[in-house]
């Protein structure tokens, strides 16, 4: 795995919380690479048409509940993506209530590495960077804000 | 002459054995008369048996055309019968179904209103967040006051509609299983190390059964009971508690009681509410949450549950559980 992830793309259709989430990845200088898409189509249209490599999401923060094509079809269709795209992305799926069931299906999703309760904190992306990526929060990284 | 003699003589004789012969004859089909006479007779009471009987089988035959025809009414009967049964099968089958939907109903609700609620509350908390971290050095000390009571209120609402969608879902995943009580409150009591060593707390349990519940519920509503006793003390005292049971009227019987506060009696129904409180929230700290969980775990169980309570002095929390078949 890489050092830290190189690109975050946020899918959900909140425009509050995609706002507040960034805020967070920026001010924690994990990278300055954010893809924010507002809606499941637009982020698998993005993925698969997408070719350059840094501009490639290595973690992505999926809402479930979303209008159209909601988070898990949206997984079932990356999923079908070729296998170079998705073998780099840790999909993170968020969520806006501790729903057992939605803890289960997410448990048993191939694609879909952990199930968060919304906000996206410090905290929260501090552990998944480290489980997920070998170095912790990169000190080295410029700060934005 | 002679010859003629001679030949009448024979003649004569020839008559008399012919006469004999007759007499014979006719003494043979008087006889042959009189058995005819005799074999008539007989056939005339056989005739007349005959007729009886026919007579006796013709009334035989309408007793059994009567129960053929009492038989087919009975049929048609059982038939009305089953075909009520039926029907009444049938509703009972729509009303459980119509139950079942009006039940996924209700839990789909609070889960829509919970989700849709939290997310609201969250934008609210969120911004409040940024405004506190990018503004409040700009401000005096009332606005961060202000700005510290939003957060709490938006955390403490985001806290109750979480308590409403578990409260909905308490019980749906639960499995029967036979298990021994004093393991499962020796665990309860390990995972409230933290809080009963804080509160110097003394929790004395007798021997406990071994029967068959729902485990994660059961400890979970022991659980809220030793918290409960250890929130609700006075001041002055060291919590000590008691946890009891008892084999009354074919039903384990639990207690927990304490030397805490007292309830009065007015509220000795209501405290099973959701969302109930009894005290501020300057007083002591709640939701109004873990009271009505523990009727909802024993309403799983098919038990009951009530309170004992002198004010002041302590209360006891009774509930019982039936033999439930695995």
């Amino acid at each position: 795995m890489k050092q830290t992830p190189k690109c975050i793309m946020l899918i959900d259709d909140n425009a509050d919380d995609n706002f507040y989430h960034e805020r967070v990845i920026r001010k924690s200088h994990t990278t300055d690479n954010i893809i924010v898409m507002h809606t499941a189509i637009d982020a698998l249209e993005y993925l698969k048409s997408e070719k350059n490599n840094d501009t490639h999401p290595d973690l992505i923060f999926l809402d479930i509940n979303m209008p159209g094509m909601n988070g898990w079809e949206f997984l079932v269709e990356y999923n079908k993506l070729e296998k170079r795209f998705q073998s780099r992305a840790i999909v993170v799926m968020l969520t806006t209530s501790d729903n057992p069931d939605d803890k289960k299906k997410a448990k048993s999703s191939d694609v879909a590495s952990e199930f968060r309760t919304k906000p996206l904190t410090p905290v929260m992306l501090e552990e998944v960077v480290s489980k997920y990526f070998n170095s912790g929060t990169s000190s080295h990284s410029k700060a934005t804000i | 002459m002679e010859r003629i003699n001679q030949e009448r003589k024979a003649h004569a004789a020839e008559l008399l054995i012919a006469n004999k012969e007759l007499a014979f004859q006719n003494e043979e089909k008087e006889k042959r008369a009189a058995e005819l006479i005799v074999a008539n007779a007989e056939l005339l009471f056989q005739n007349e048996e005959k007729e009886q009987r026919a007579a006796e089988l013709v009334i035989a035959n309408k007793e059994l055309a009567f129960q053929n025809e009492e038989k087919e009414k009975r049929a048609a009967e059982l038939i009305v019968a089953n075909t009520e049964l039926l029907f009444q099968n049938e509703q009972k089958e729509k009303r459980a179904i119509e139950l079942g939907i009006a039940n996924k109903e209700l839990e789909q609700l609070t889960y829509i209103a919970s989700h849709d609620l939290q997310e609201p509350l969250r934008t609210i908390s969120n911004y409040m967040q940024v405004f506190e971290e990018d503004y409040l050095e700009q401000l005096d000390d009332n606005a961060g006051k202000y700005i510290r009571a939003v957060k709490a209120a938006a955390k403490r609402m985001s806290i109750l509609v979480q308590a409403l969608l578990d409260f909905s879902r308490l019980g749906r995943d639960k499995t029967l299983t036979l298990i021994d009580c004093n393991k499962l409150i020796t665990h309860v009591i390990e995972d409230l190390n933290t809080l009963i060593k804080k509160s110097d707390a003394l929790i004395e349990v007798s021997e406990m059964p071994t029967l068959n519940i729902y485990e994660v519920q059961i400890s979970q509503l022991f659980q809220n009971l030793i918290t409960n006793s250890i929130k609700f003390q006075k001041k002055e005292t060291k919590p000590l508690i008691h946890i009891r049971a008892k084999w009354i009227n074919d039903v384990w019987q639990f207690s927990v009681s304490d030397n805490g506060i007292g309830i009065e009696p007015a509220y000795f129904q209501r405290i099973f509410d959701i969302f109930q409180r009894l005290h501020s929230e300057e007083e002591y700290q709640g939701y109004g949450i873990g009271l009505a969980n523990c009727k909802k775990i024993v309403d799983l169980h098919q038990g009951k549950i009530w309170i004992e309570s002198t004010l002041g002095k302590g209360t006891t929390v009774n509930f019982t559980i039936p033999h439930l078949s695995l």
